[in-house]
């Protein structure tokens, strides 16, 4: 499994959900993520057709988005859904 | 020869008497022109006033126009205005010899000044320069039915709001809401952005100095901004807040704001930021590094607070709500001139409180923390349930929107 992270240096969203990731990335060394900051990396954002930021994108091993969050979201609910998923 | 003699001390007598005659005989009868408000409180206090007067002196007469509901006696005020050149801004406002007391404070101040004027018109012959304008326009004065007006408009004891609970009306004061409406706008995630952007850059600087000194530059302007407009709108509706229509403009506003605002809660439950303004958002994060990062320091200053400036202005649409709503309420109240100024000034540090928590944090800790837009949310719904109880107040019941 594989997480995209999509957020921006002026959403306070975004900042607040950094220190929740940095704590998940420590409880899931094995977890792959990548960050991408969406002002740089605008054919992402069309790509993956984002609405609003933060966004984290979720893939299975073949690459295949298979869920998907937005916003600031509750770090218990991820360590739950990453527990939950973390074969795929 | 002692005719002539005789003749000559009547004509000196005869002089003398008159001479003496004129002031003791000179109280001349004065007519007050008072312009008050049906349920506002500082108009309630000066009619008890005036109701005293008119028992003290029966030589002063006293004209009473309502102009909160009647647009004809609104007309007029304004009239008289322009006419003699005098300022009416505030209610109530009274008019003796071209002289207009705006607002009523005791008493003793503006009660005094009021005396004072009464007592000037009795000793020399005035003018009234009110009348001839007043039978030009046809006007009679509305007529008081029984007595003085309610000296105070009904306020419940407390009161309850739903989602906050129930309010003491003695705890509320202009402080109070002022803190609570700063603090409230505050929250609102509009103008926090550019902030987090500018600290993001400042953040890659090595001059520790300079990041402090463009930061506070930047929350210095964009409070000098938000003061101007803020005293921009007081100074329009002291200007034009004696009228009924503005008054229910704005409370008509403050309710569809305030349902907006609440709407808005329920609407963006995750919090996020929206993707379709990243373009402008982009252009003005490269517009700041080209500013910041100018070699010539004062070049960087300057071009940090004029960006201030415009951002906050260009921002203000999407914060004009409570603003516009504060301003109004201030100027229902009767207060000094600096006090409203000061008032601003209370409404703006609280304003700001959120983006200095921020800056600070970010300047101690070399950290950009963003502030969970959870707590936006909830400032959003409290915010939108206080807009509309101030809107429904300001169409129905103004008189317990006056403080001071």
């Amino acid at each position: 499994m594989k997480v995209l992270k999509f957020g921006a240096v002026w959403c306070s969203a975004c900042l607040v959900m950094n220190p929740h990731w940095a704590e998940i990335e420590k409880m899931f060394p094995e977890l792959e993520t990548e960050t991408f900051d969406v002002d740089e990396r605008r054919d992402l954002v069309a790509q993956y057709k984002l609405a609003d930021f933060p966004a984290f994108l979720f893939l299975d091993k073949e690459g295949r988005e298979f869920k998907r969050f937005y916003g600031e979201v509750n770090k218990k609910e991820l360590v739950r859904f990453i527990e939950e998923n973390k074969n795929r | 020869m002692f005719y002539m003699r005789r003749l000559f001390l009547l004509i000196i007598f005869t002089v003398l008497a008159f001479s003496f005659a004129v002031p003791v005989s000179a109280a001349e009868s004065v007519t007050i022109y008072f312009f008050y408000g049906d349920g506002c409180p500082h108009c309630a206090k000066e009619e008890l006033f005036l109701a005293q007067v008119e028992k003290d002196f029966p030589d002063v007469k006293i004209q009473r126009y309502e102009v909160w509901h009647n647009t004809d006696n609104q007309k007029l005020v304004v009239k008289i205005g322009s006419e003699l050149d005098i300022s009416v801004t505030s209610m109530p406002v009274t008019i003796i010899n071209g002289k207009a007391f705006n607002g009523y404070f005791n008493d003793e101040s503006t009660g005094q000044m009021i005396l004072n004027a009464i007592f000037n018109c009795q000793a020399i012959k005035c003018e009234d320069n009110v009348a001839p304008i007043i039978a030009k326009l046809n006007k009679k004065p509305t007529e008081v039915e029984s007595g003085p007006m309610t000296p105070n408009p009904v306020l419940p004891p407390k009161f309850k709001i739903p989602f906050i609970g129930e309010i003491k009306t003695a705890s509320l004061s202009l402080p109070t809401l002022t803190i609570i409406m700063g603090g409230l706008d505050g929250f609102n995630p509009c103008a926090m952005w550019i902030l987090l952007f500018l600290i993001s850059l400042l953040l890659g600087m090595k001059s520790r100095k300079r990041m402090l000194i463009l930061g506070s530059a930047f929350i210095f302007a964009s409070a000098l901004s938000y003061f101007v407009f803020m005293a921009a709108w007081l100074n329009l509706f002291l200007f034009i807040g004696m009228f009924f229509w503005i008054r229910l403009l704005i409370g008509g506003f403050a309710v569809g704001a305030g349902i907006f605002n609440v709407k808005g809660f329920w609407k963006k439950k995750d919090g996020g930021c929206s993707a379709a303004e990243q373009e402008k958002k982009t252009k003005i994060f490269s517009r700041i590094k080209e500013i910041i990062y100018k070699r010539q320091f004062l070049w960087a200053l300057g071009g940090i607070m004029i960006l201030a400036f415009t951002v906050n202005l260009f921002e203000l649409l999407c914060s004009a709500g409570f603003p516009a709503i504060y301003t109004q309420m201030l100027a229902l109240s009767n207060l000094p001139v600096w006090k409203y100024y000061a008032y601003l000034l209370l409404y703006i540090l609280f304003y700001l409180l959120d983006d200095l928590v921020v800056f600070i944090i970010a300047m101690t800790t070399l950290r950009a923390v963003g502030i969970s837009t959870k707590y936006g949310r909830y400032s959003s719904l409290i915010g939108g349930i206080i807009m509309v109880l101030i809107g429904v107040l300001l169409m129905l019941k103004p008189g317990w929107l006056m403080f001071g």
